[in-house]
């Protein structure tokens, strides 16, 4: 599964308002910080590689997007220790392909 | 009318976080949403919050060391944690904080209003309306009231008096530093503050001038610092 909107729809307490916001701000902000993720990673800026690829988890897991969040979270985890941007690019390349299936099915 | 429930919450992700400020703002709560542990140290004297709500997982300052700050000087501040970590080992870590709560994120909205809504009822009535004060010298001072009260005067500070007074006695390590004061004061225009913070400084110093066990000394070219000497 891409993404659970019943799951969404659940922490929003039904509220099919809320979930639309969500769902835009989600839509409207990921890219960015996807953009942001990879100009980080050229600039070897690990600690910020790691706190953007927490942001992007933490959002993904309101749409138990589990793709997204494991990407993310090896790339959190894993982003200062192995200060090896070809290895963060790659896992940055699947974690965007995931999210923009996310995307593109909201 | 019943007063407001102040709610602090500090969580570095921003847009789950502000959805959750606007919803507890509909449910009548006035939130303060701050992302980082130093800005939510800044403004805790400034409002007599009822409740913390504290995002684990912070870069520079986790919500667990926040937690500890904001304890020691407001020991019965009710605080729940948002947390993705699960584990016993955190849990006791924050059980041995005095956590009133936990959330796992990603949390429910509906789960947060009704453990919020348990650790109000279970506060102890005035708990939210004490006024947390400091003793400076001779000198009272409650921020929320801006009051510097001695045995024998009285003085009323500005609303600028006071936030820069609060932040310099609650500045980590002793040291408030002049961008950190600036940016808090006078957010975007803080670049053109330069000399009014000056001036705050010196009507601070002279509300201490007749009392010599306080000084705010100047550290060039960094802030200021607030020295309290003890009788």
């Amino acid at each position: 599964m891409i993404a659970d909107l019943r799951y969404l729809n659940s922490l929003m307490g039904y509220d099919p308002a809320r979930t639309e916001k969500f769902i835009a701000i989600y839509k409207a902000e990921i890219p960015g910080q996807l953009d942001r993720l990879f100009e980080q990673i050229d600039s070897k800026n690990f600690d910020e590689v790691s706190a953007l690829a927490h942001g992007i988890k933490s959002q993904s897991a309101y749409l138990m997007a589990e793709e997204v969040v494991n990407h993310a979270r090896f790339i959190e985890l894993n982003a200062v220790s192995i200060k090896d941007p070809g290895t963060l690019i790659s896992r940055a390349n699947q974690l965007r392909e995931a999210a923009q299936k996310v995307i593109g099915m909201l | 009318m019943s007063d407001p429930v102040h709610i602090m919450m500090v969580d570095d992700e921003r847009h789950v976080s502000a959805m959750t400020r606007d919803f507890l703002r509909t449910l009548g709560y006035h939130v303060t949403l701050l992302h980082n542990a130093a800005d939510a140290l800044m403004e805790l004297p400034q409002t007599p919050y009822a409740l913390c709500v504290l995002d684990v997982q912070m870069p520079m300052k986790d919500g667990f060391a926040l937690a500890g700050e904001i304890r020691e000087t407001h020991p019965e501040m009710p605080i729940i944690f948002l947390t993705a970590k699960t584990t016993v080992e955190d849990r006791v870590k924050g059980l041995k904080l005095g956590a009133d709560d936990y959330v796992t994120k990603p949390y429910s909205l509906e789960e947060l209003r009704l453990r919020i809504e348990n650790i109000i009822k279970r506060a102890k009535p005035g708990r939210q309306s004490r006024n947390q004060t400091y003793m400076i010298g001779q000198w009272e001072f409650d921020p929320m009231m801006h009051k510097l009260v001695s045995a024998d005067e009285s003085i009323t500070l500005s609303t600028i008096e006071s936030k820069l007074l609060a932040m310099l006695y609650r500045a980590p390590d002793g040291l408030l530093e002049k961008d950190v004061a600036l940016q808090a004061i006078w957010q975007d225009e803080y670049r053109l503050k330069q000399s009014n913070l000056k001036v705050y400084i010196s009507k601070l110093r002279k509300y201490f001038a007749g009392d010599a066990s306080v000084e705010i000394l100047n550290v060039h070219g960094v802030g200021y610092r607030l020295v309290i000497i003890a009788n």
